[in-house]
C-alpha cells in the first residue's frame, strides 16, 4: 500500500491517540479506586499532616535550602574568580574542587559530615552547620561553573570599553562586567535553587529532633502511622512542587528576558 | 597582486624616521599638514617634562606631539602584525589610518592605549610614556577616548548613565556635574532626547554617537576611532561621520582607522597608508588619496574607490 508522507504522518498520529485512549480506559475500569483513595490520597490523613507539615517541615526545608544557597553562592563566587585567575595554582585548585564535588553523590557528602567525621574525629557540628556545609559545598561546585560561564559570556568589548574609560580592573568588573554576568546567570542560578530544595531531603539521613524535620523526614515519619498509607509522602511531594514549580517558571521568565536583550 | 607581497622599501616605510626631525612634519609632504588648527594647550602637556623621559630628551617636540610612536613591533605568536611602525600625531591634528584588512591599523590603534601590549618600541601619548612598565595605565586612558567598531555601550545602563558612570567612578565628579556634562555631550551628538533610553533601543548609528558622547564626557585630549562606521547600516554612516567632522573642526586630536575614503580626504589633515604591518606612505590627505606615490597605495585605493572595476594585469 503506497502512502504519501502526509498520510503516513496522519496514520501515526491516529495510532498514538488510540493507544492513549486504550490505556486510559483500562486504568479507569481496572484500577480499584476505592483502595487508591484510601491508601494513596486519603483527605483525612492529609488533613492530619497539618499544621506540622507547614510550620515545621516546609519551614525547615526552606531554611536548609537558603542556608545551603548562601554558602554555595559565597563559595561559588570565590571558586569562579579562582577559576578565572591569572595565577595557575588557583585555577588548578578550583578545577579540582569543582570536578570533585560535581563528581561525588551529595549523599556521600552528607554521610561524611553526619557520620564519618564524628566517628573519625569524635567531633560533631551543630545540626544546622552540618546541613549548611553539606548542601553548600556541593552547590558551590555547580554555582561556580554557572558564574564562570556567565562572566565569560559578557563580550570582551564591554571590559575593554570600561578600561578605555580609565576604570581599573576591579572597577570594570564590579560596575560593568559582573552586573551583566548576573543577568546571564539568573536562570541557571534559579535552577540551582530548585536542585538545592530537592537535595535538602538528604537531611533525612541525619539524626535530629522533631522540630528539625524537613518535608521528606516528616513524610517518612507520617507513613509509619497505622493506616496512613502513602498519603503523607504525597502531601510532602505537593509541598516540594509548591516551591519548585514557581521557581521553574521564574527561571523560564529570566531566560526569555535575557534572550530578548541579546536579540535586540 | 605582486606588489603587496614585496618587502617594504625601508626609506618609504619610515618617512619620518630621520633623527632630530620634528615628527609632526616627518616628511616633506607632511610640512603642509595641520593647517589652521589651533594646538590648544591641554592638561596633558604639563606632564610631558616630568613623566616622559623620551620627551625630555627630545626638546622642541613636547608642545605639539599628541602621539609619538617609534619602531613599534607586535606579534601574536609567529604572526608579526606590526613590523616597526613610526607614527606621529600633532595636537589638534586629524590623522586617518587606511589600508587593507589585516594591515595592522586596528592593532596599532589598540596599542596606543594598551588594549594590546606591544613587544618592542616606544609609544608616548599625551605626555605618557605608554611603553614604560611603571606607567599608570588608568591615568593615561582617562586622557584618551576610544570609539569601537561595535560601539560597546553598556547595555545594563541607560544612555545617560553610559556617559556618567566613568565620570563619577573614575573622575569622582558629583552626580549632578557628571549629568550636566553628559547631557551637553549628548546634545553635541544630537541625542539628548534619548538620555533615558537603553542603548538597545537605539539604532546602530545612534549607539555609535552615544559612544562618542561617552568618550567625550571624560574630556579626552585625544580620540581614537577604530573603524567607527564599519558595523553601521549605510544610511546611518553619514550621521556619525558628521559628528566626527564637527569634532575635528572643534580642534580635537583624532586618530581614525577607517575605510571611508571621502571622510579621510575631506576631514583628515594627514592620511597614513599601512600594509603588511608597516607604514607604506603618508602625507596630506588629498595628496595620498588623490595621487598616491606607491604602487601598493595605488592598488588599494583603486580597489576601494572603484570596487566594481575589474583588475587589469600590470
Amino acid at each position: 500500500m503506497a502512502m504519501t508522507t502526509r498520510q503516513r504522518a496522519k496514520l501515526s498520529r491516529g495510532i498514538q491517540y488510540a493507544v492513549l485512549v486504550v490505556v486510559l480506559i483500562a486504568l479507569v475500569f481496572l484500577a480499584d479506586w476505592n483502595v487508591l483513595y484510601q491508601r494513596v490520597f486519603n483527605p483525612e490523613v492529609a488533613l492530619n499532616q497539618f499544621p506540622g507539615i507547614i510550620t515545621v517541615a516546609l519551614k525547615n526545608t526552606l531554611i536548609y535550602t537558603v542556608l545551603g544557597f548562601v554558602v554555595g553562592l559565597t563559595l561559588g563566587v570565590v571558586l569562579a574568580l579562582m577559576k578565572l585567575s591569572s595565577v595557575a595554582p588557583y585555577r588548578w585548585i578550583a578545577t579540582l574542587y569543582i570536578e570533585f564535588f560535581r563528581g561525588v553523590p551529595a549523599l556521600l557528602v552528607f554521610l561524611a559530615l553526619g557520620y564519618g567525621i564524628p566517628l573519625a574525629f569524635g567531633f560533631r557540628f551543630n545540626h544546622y552547620v552540618t546541613v549548611m556545609i553539606a548542601l553548600g559545598v556541593v552547590a558551590a561546585a555547580y554555582i561556580a561553573e554557572s558564574l564562570r560561564a556567565g562572566l565569560q559570556a559578557v563580550p570582551p568589548g564591554q571590559y575593554e570599553a570600561a578600561r578605555s574609560l580609565g576604570m581599573s580592573h576591579t572597577r570594570a568588573m564590579v560596575t560593568i562586567v559582573i552586573p551583566q554576568a548576573l543577568r546571564i546567570v539568573l536562570p541557571p542560578l534559579t535552577n540551582e535553587v530548585i536542585l538545592l530544595t530537592k537535595d535538602s531531603s538528604l537531611v533525612y539521613l541525619l539524626g535530629m529532633g522533631v522540630q528539625q524535620y524537613e518535608l521528606t523526614k516528616f513524610g517518612r515519619e507520617g507513613i509509619s502511622d497505622a493506616g496512613a498509607g502513602l498519603t503523607p509522602l504525597v502531601v510532602a511531594g505537593i509541598c516540594y512542587l509548591i516551591i519548585t514549580v514557581p521557581l521553574g517558571l521564574l527561571s523560564r521568565h529570566f531566560e526569555t528576558k535575557t534572550d530578548r536583550v541579546k536579540k535586540s | 597582486m605582486s606588489t603587496s607581497a614585496a618587502s617594504p622599501d625601508p626609506a618609504s616605510s619610515h618617512p619620518s624616521a630621520s633623527p632630530g626631525a620634528d615628527p609632526a612634519r616627518g616628511s616633506q609632504r607632511d610640512a603642509a599638514s595641520g593647517p589652521g588648527r589651533s594646538a590648544a594647550p591641554s592638561p596633558g602637556a604639563s606632564r610631558v617634562s616630568s613623566d616622559d623621559a623620551a620627551a625630555a630628551s627630545d626638546r622642541g617636540r613636547s608642545g605639539s606631539a599628541a602621539v609619538h610612536v617609534r619602531d613599534l613591533h607586535k606579534s601574536y605568536g609567529d604572526l608579526e602584525v606590526l613590523r616597526g611602525i613610526d607614527l606621529d600625531v600633532a595636537k589638534g591634528e586629524v590623522v586617518c589610518l587606511i589600508g587593507p584588512s589585516g594591515s595592522g591599523k586596528s592593532t596599532l590603534l589598540r596599542c596606543l592605549n594598551l588594549l594590546e601590549s606591544p613587544q618592542s618600541g616606544t609609544i608616548s601619548v599625551g605626555g605618557f610614556t605608554v611603553t614604560d612598565p611603571d606607567l599608570d595605565v588608568d591615568a593615561m586612558r582617562r586622557r584618551v577616548g576610544m570609539v569601537f567598531q561595535q560601539f560597546n555601550l553598556f547595555p545594563h545602563l541607560s544612555v545617560l548613565e553610559n556617559c556618567t558612570v566613568s565620570q563619577v567612578k573614575v573622575l569622582k565628579r558629583s552626580k549632578d556635574e557628571a549629568k550636566r556634562i553628559a547631557l551637553a555631550n549628548l546634545e553635541r551628538v544630537g541625542l539628548e532626547a534619548k538620555a533615558g533610553q537603553r542603548p538597545t533601543q537605539l539604532s546602530g548609528g545612534q549607539q555609535q554617537r552615544v559612544a562618542i558622547a561617552r568618550a567625550l564626557s571624560m574630556d579626552p585630549d585625544l580620540m581614537l576611532f577604530d573603524e567607527p562606521t564599519s558595523a553601521l547600516d549605510p544610511e546611518t554612516v553619514g550621521d556619525v561621520l558628521a559628528i566626527m567632522r564637527q569634532l575635528a573642526d572643534d580642534g580635537m586630536t583624532m586618530l581614525v582607522v577607517t575605510h571611508e575614503m571621502s571622510f579621510a580626504r575631506d576631514v583628515a589633515d594627514r592620511v597614513v597608508f599601512m600594509d603588511g604591518g608597516v607604514v607604506v606612505e603618508q602625507g596630506p590627505a588629498r595628496e595620498v588619496i588623490g595621487s598616491p606615490q606607491h604602487e601598493r597605495t595605488r592598488t588599494f585605493l583603486s580597489r576601494v574607490l572603484n570596487p566594481t572595476t575589474v583588475d587589469t594585469p600590470e
